[in-house]
C-alpha cells in the first residue's frame, strides 16, 4: 500500500517535472513588439521648444526617461486622439513606473495650434502629457529629423482644413536613442510589454 | 443490407481513396507554395549607397525588390548604407543605422517606403508551410472526401450473381 503511494508520488512528480520542462522549451523568451532599431542605436534628434509657459523644453533633458514622442494636431479628427488616448491606456497599464515615462506630442500644424493649445489638448488625455508647438521653421527641422510627413489637405468640414500626416510613435530610451517605433495599429498590449521591457 | 466484413471493407478503401485524392490535390498545390515552406528566419533588406539619388530621378534601385513574401515568425532588418534617412512603414531608419520589423500575423501590408519610386512597399505575409501544414491538408481534405466517397459506396447495392435473373 506505501509503495503504491510511493509510486503515485513519484509519478505526479515526474508528470509536474516533465510539463515544467516544457513550459520553459516551449515558451517564447519575452521580446520587443515595436519595429526595433538594431545596435548601435542611433541618438535621438535633439530639439527645443517653447512649452506653453513660455519655458524652454529640450528633448535631452528628459534623459533618464522613456520618451514616447508622437506628431499630431489638435483638429485631428482620428488618428491623433486615438493614438493619445491609446498612450494613456498603456501608462495606466504600468501605474508603478508611468512615472518613467514621459509622452511628448508635437504639432504638425503651426498655423492653428499655439504652445498652449498644444498642451492643453495633450493634457486633455493625461494630465502628463506634454504638448508642444512652435514656429513653421522650428517644427520643419524636427518633422525632417524624425522623418515626418504632413501635408495640408483642404476640406470642407467646419474644423477647417485637414492635416495629413505621419501616425508613428516613436519611442526614446533613457539614454536618448531610438529604439523602438509603433505604427498606427499597433495594440495597447505590445506597447506596454515594450515599456516593461525596458523598465525591467 | 450488406455484411458487416464489406461495409468495413468499403469505408476502409473509400478512406484510402479519399487520401489519395486529397494528398494528389494538396501536394499540386503546395508546388505553388514552396517558397513559403521554411522556418522563419531574419531577412536583410539593403538600402545601398545613393539609393535617395536614384528614387530622386525616378529610378529604381537594381538591388531592392518592388515586393517580398515572408512566413509568420520572420523578421525583415532593413539596414540603410544610404547617406540618407529612408522610411518604411513605421520603420524611420536614420542613414547608417538599421532597424527591424517583426512580421507575427498573416496580413498583405502596402508600406510607405523612401526607397521605392513608387513610395509603396508591398509586404505578403504567409503562413509557414510546415510538414505539419501538409499533413492537415491532406487529413482535413482526404477524410471528409473519403467519408463522402464511403457513403456513395455503401448506398450503392452489392452486385450479386442471381442465376434466376439470367434465365
Amino acid at each position: 500500500m506505501d509503495k503504491k503511494i510511493l509510486w503515485i508520488g513519484f509519478s505526479s512528480l515526474a508528470v509536474v517535472i516533465i510539463a515544467m520542462v516544457l513550459t520553459l522549451l516551449l515558451t517564447k523568451p519575452a521580446s520587443f513588439r515595436g519595429a526595433a532599431y538594431g545596435e548601435p542605436y542611433p541618438t535621438a534628434p535633439d530639439f527645443e521648444l517653447l512649452d506653453a509657459n513660455g519655458k524652454p523644453f529640450r528633448l535631452s533633458d528628459q534623459s533618464g526617461k522613456i520618451v514616447l514622442l508622437f506628431f499630431g494636431y489638435t483638429a485631428c479628427p482620428d488618428v491623433c486622439p486615438t493614438t493619445l488616448a491609446e498612450l494613456n491606456m498603456a501608462l495606466n497599464a504600468i501605474p508603478a513606473k508611468a512615472e518613467s515615462v514621459q509622452v511628448v506630442f508635437v504639432s504638425v500644424d503651426p498655423d492653428r495650434d499655439t504652445p498652449p493649445k498644444a498642451q492643453e489638448y495633450a493634457g486633455r488625455f493625461n494630465s502628463s502629457f506634454i504638448g508642444l508647438s512652435g514656429s513653421q521653421e522650428e517644427l520643419e527641422k524636427i518633422w525632417n529629423d524624425y522623418g515626418v510627413f504632413r501635408e495640408i489637405v483642404q476640406s470642407e468640414s467646419s474644423m477647417g482644413y485637414l492635416v495629413s500626416h505621419t501616425a508613428r510613435v516613436t519611442l526614446i530610451d533613457a539614454d536618448g536613442n531610438l529604439r523602438l517605433s509603433y505604427s498606427f495599429d499597433t495594440p495597447v498590449k505590445d506597447i506596454v510589454n515594450d515599456l516593461e521591457l525596458l523598465l525591467k | 443490407m450488406p455484411p458487416v466484413r464489406i461495409i468495413i471493407k468499403r469505408i476502409l478503401i473509400s478512406l484510402l481513396i479519399g487520401l489519395a485524392i486529397g494528398t494528389a490535390i494538396n501536394e499540386i498545390t503546395f508546388i505553388f507554395l514552396r517558397e513559403t515552406a521554411r522556418a522563419p528566419k531574419v531577412i536583410e533588406l539593403v538600402i545601398p549607397e545613393g539609393t535617395a539619388e536614384r528614387v530622386a530621378r525616378g529610378e529604381t534601385p537594381p538591388t531592392i525588390p518592388d515586393s517580398m513574401t515572408f512566413v509568420v515568425g520572420d523578421t525583415l532588418l532593413v539596414k540603410n548604407d544610404d547617406s540618407a534617412d529612408h522610411e518604411l512603414g513605421p520603420l524611420w531608419i536614420p542613414a547608417g543605422s538599421s532597424a527591424s520589423l517583426s512580421l507575427d500575423a498573416v496580413q498583405s501590408y502596402a508600406y510607405a517606403c523612401s526607397f521605392q519610386p513608387g513610395k509603396y512597399f508591398g509586404l505578403d505575409v504567409h503562413e509557414a508551410l510546415t510538414l505539419g501544414t501538409r499533413l492537415y491538408g491532406i487529413l482535413y481534405s482526404g477524410i471528409p472526401l473519403g467519408g463522402l466517397i464511403a457513403l456513395y459506396a455503401l448506398i450503392m447495392p452489392v452486385k450479386k450473381n442471381d442465376p434466376e435473373k439470367n434465365v
